[in-house]
């Protein structure tokens, strides 16, 4: 099969039967929605609130598929504006305007789902929780909310007209089990103490431990608790499910949800999906597009930092988000997905640091700037001290070089240098 | 005897020591006899003598004793921000020089690198210390100055130094060092480095520390190791649409070879505009080359901006390739 293909979505469950865990969540949705039924709502929508992976979303989808509404979702967090959220909700209704389709026709076939509400952030999207208001006051369907946490202060105003259900994370238990399943439709052979092991990592979250029994299983027909606890908390295994969530995801809001989620953060994502950018695009302008979308979430990851203005974060998401939308990446087989060899990311700037350093040291004793003693110092004292131990060492002790210093210029000859500094 | 860098060791401790630079150097020895000198400001390339020019100065001035504590040296790039150095410069300044010379002297290298507002800040500083302290600001290129402080300083333009300067140099520091050194070898130095003395005299130790016989090819050797030359296989496989075989090069390049992103892009530049493309594609790859230079100099990270250009060399390469096949 094709590894485009996320098991975490494969795997959803479609139906509330199928349904793990949180089932007082569940009853007390489905007793406000028989009396919305009953024309007599407590409140006219629902939020359902709880950590990622508690299977919020994945309850109303199931919920639709059950009572056959049909179900119009939105993610908040990809409309910012008023207008940009009635819009949606109109091109979901067919071209009718919002005043005759939405609000006064008697639809009660339908539900709403606001995905994410606490993913709007600042102040620029006033308009989009009021729009989202606008939408509960005069929809005449239930109204479903998600959110992280739904005490977040920006979602004051939205509590009031809410019922609100909180998910716990799932027992752990249930994922084994959950897991299991997958296994069996996959025709893996897992042990008990391997599929424990995953859960137990994942800390209840199902999607990351869906993801990662897909990341650890590629490629191979059996899973033994040993590969798993070599490999569980093992960064490659990370990396590898953050990135396959990331080049599969099917919209803009799931590749961010990706990048952010994610548990090698974002800036080692970054270098990894740079890492595996020519294995995804072999064409290439798609390979030069990617690489300037990246090239450009790169840049704003340093305005970021550098101004300290982390509120320019969500350019460097929303940059980066916008490389698995590409057409033509990917490939259907295991192999070439990925970089075989994830390189071990940060050597350049751990390298960079150190040179740093030595710059200063050099520039108090030559008269230069740090960073023009790297220019113009350091290439020659780099082949002074791979070739010359003698003079190398004399070198460093005139500098006041460290030991990890001289490792660095000398490469291979430091043993040498470092026998004769005394 | 202890090693240590040559460019120190041979660095000129008294004007009469300077090498050429006989533009400048007449001039600072009359204000060494009237034992006054104005704000002054050297402009100039590397290795042109503006720092030792000054140090030589102060040496001269107050003598091997005084000179450290009456003379202070600042970096303006290493500084962070006119803040520190105006702190640096107040707690330098205010009190009174020791000795029978009036005043101090504040040597400010790599005064260009300042931000406009920070020079306007300097200007005031200086204003405000002048009677106890006289500022030498370095740069290399005086255009970079504002206004206002060029009027308020003695300029110098430093030149850069003449072959036989250099070459009378060299072999000055390669008979105190007792090196065997062809004609040929001497050669090779001035070719690659200019009018650099510094950059000479750094080639000199380094050939010197891998070989017993400073000749044509052992100079050479050394400035195949100190410049990233890969670079040019590496663009020749992005041209030709090997992109992942390009970036490995790449990588080799910044993390084996140690090599700053800027170095690589100053290869990679002086390979297209000498390479037989033609001159419209020249345009296009010095444009993006540029750009990954803007964007690396704006503090962004070096191996994803210099893969983005190798992409678009690809992107472009395969644009010839058509344009060819038509």
């Amino acid at each position: 099969m094709s590894a485009r293909v996320l098991w975490s979505e494969k795997y959803k469950p479609k139906m509330l039967k199928h349904i793990r865990g949180n089932q007082e969540a569940v009853r007390k949705i489905l007793n406000w929605l028989r009396g919305f039924e009953r024309g007599s709502p407590s409140k006219r929508a629902a939020m359902l609130w709880g950590p990622p992976g508690t299977g919020k979303t994945v309850v109303v989808e199931a919920i639709a598929n059950d009572y056959g509404y049909k179900l119009i979702e939105t993610n908040a967090s990809d409309f910012r504006t008023n207008e940009q959220i009635e819009r949606e909700i109109l091109r979901c209704l067919g071209h009718q305007t919002l005043d005759y389709g939405l609000y006064e026709s008697k639809v009660k076939d339908r539900i709403i789902l606001f995905d994410e509400v606490d993913g709007i952030s600042g102040m620029e999207d006033k308009g989009g929780i009021g729009a989202i208001i606008k939408v509960i006051g005069e929809a005449d369907c239930p109204v479903f909310l998600t959110a992280n946490d739904a005490w977040n202060p920006k979602l004051k105003m939205l509590r009031q007209h809410c019922i609100l259900v909180d998910f716990q994370r799932t027992e752990r238990s249930a994922i084994v089990s959950y897991l299991r399943e997958i296994c069996g439709a996959e025709e893996i052979e897992a042990s008990d103490d391997a599929l424990e092991s995953i859960v137990l990592n994942a800390d209840g979250d199902i999607r990351v431990a869906v993801n990662d029994l897909q990341a650890l299983t590629m490629g191979r027909r059996r899973l033994t608790g040993d590969d798993v606890s070599v490999y569980v908390r093992d960064e490659q295994v990370q990396t590898f499910s953050a990135l396959l969530r990331f080049f599969t995801a099917k919209t803009w809001a799931d590749a961010k949800k990706a990048i952010d989620e994610s548990t090698i953060g974002y800036e080692k994502m970054m270098l990894c999906i740079h890492e595996s950018l020519p294995h995804q695009f072999k064409d290439p302008e798609n390979l030069a597009t990617a690489y300037e979308l990246l090239s450009r979430a790169d840049i704003f990851l340093k305005r970021t930092k550098g101004s300290q203005a982390w509120k320019l974060l969500k350019y460097v998401f929303d940059l980066m988000a916008g490389i698995p939308l590409l057409s033509g990446h990917g490939h259907s087989s295991r192999g070439i997905l990925f970089s075989q060899k994830l390189k071990l990311m940060g050597r350049t700037r751990a390298r960079r640091r150190l040179e740093r350093e030595i710059g200063l040291l050099i520039g108090s004793k030559c008269h230069v700037s740090s960073t023009a003693a790297t220019r113009i110092y350091l290439p020659y004292l780099r082949v002074i001290f791979s070739r010359n131990a003698k003079v190398a060492a004399g070198l460093s002790e005139w500098f006041g070089m460290r030991k990890n210093m001289i490792q660095h210029l000398a490469g291979e000859n430091a043993g040498s240098v470092l026998s004769l500094v005394k | 005897m202890a090693e240590l860098m040559w460019t120190e060791k041979y660095r000129p401790r008294s004007l009469k020591d300077m090498v050429n630079q006989e533009h400048v150097v007449p001039r600072l020895k009359s204000m060494l006899k009237s034992r006054d000198i104005p704000h002054l400001l050297f402009a100039g390339p590397p290795g042109t003598g503006k720092t030792a020019a000054i140090l030589a100065f102060a040496h001269d001035l107050y003598g091997e004793e005084r000179y450290r504590e009456n003379c202070l040296e600042l970096n303006a790039s290493d500084s962070r921000g006119i803040d520190v150095i105006r702190t640096d410069v107040k707690n330098f300044a205010r009190t009174l020089s020791l000795g029978e010379v009036p005043f101090k002297i504040l040597i400010l290298d790599e005064a260009d690198s300042m931000t406009n507002d920070a020079q306007h800040a300097l200007r005031r500083t200086m204003e405000r210390f002048a009677r106890t302290c006289r500022f030498c600001l370095i740069c290399n290129y005086s255009s970079r100055i504002i206004q206002p402080i060029q009027s308020r300083c003695a300029l110098f333009r430093f030149p850069p130094l003449r072959r036989n300067d250099m070459a009378g140099r060299l072999r000055y520091v390669a008979n105190e060092e007792a090196l065997d050194v062809e004609e040929r070898g001497i050669e090779a130095i001035l070719e690659i480095t200019g009018g650099d003395l510094r950059e000479a005299i750094n080639t000199l130790q380094t050939a010197a520390a891998i070989g017993e016989k400073i000749t044509y090819d052992s100079v050479y050797n050394v400035v195949g190791r100190v410049k990233p030359t890969d670079a040019v296989d590496m663009v020749e496989l992005a041209l030709d649409g090997r992109f992942i075989q390009s970036r490995e090069k790449l990588s080799r390049l910044l993390i084996d070879g140690g090599f700053s992103g800027t170095d690589i892009l100053k290869q990679i530049h002086s390979f297209v505009l000498g390479s037989k493309l033609e001159e419209e594609w020249k345009v296009k790859l010095t444009e993006k080359i540029g750009e990954a230079d803007y964007r690396i100099v704006s503090g962004a990270d070096e191996e994803i901006q210099l893969s983005a250009l190798l992409a678009n060399f690809a992107l472009i390469g395969s644009e010839v390739g058509k344009g060819r096949d038509r």
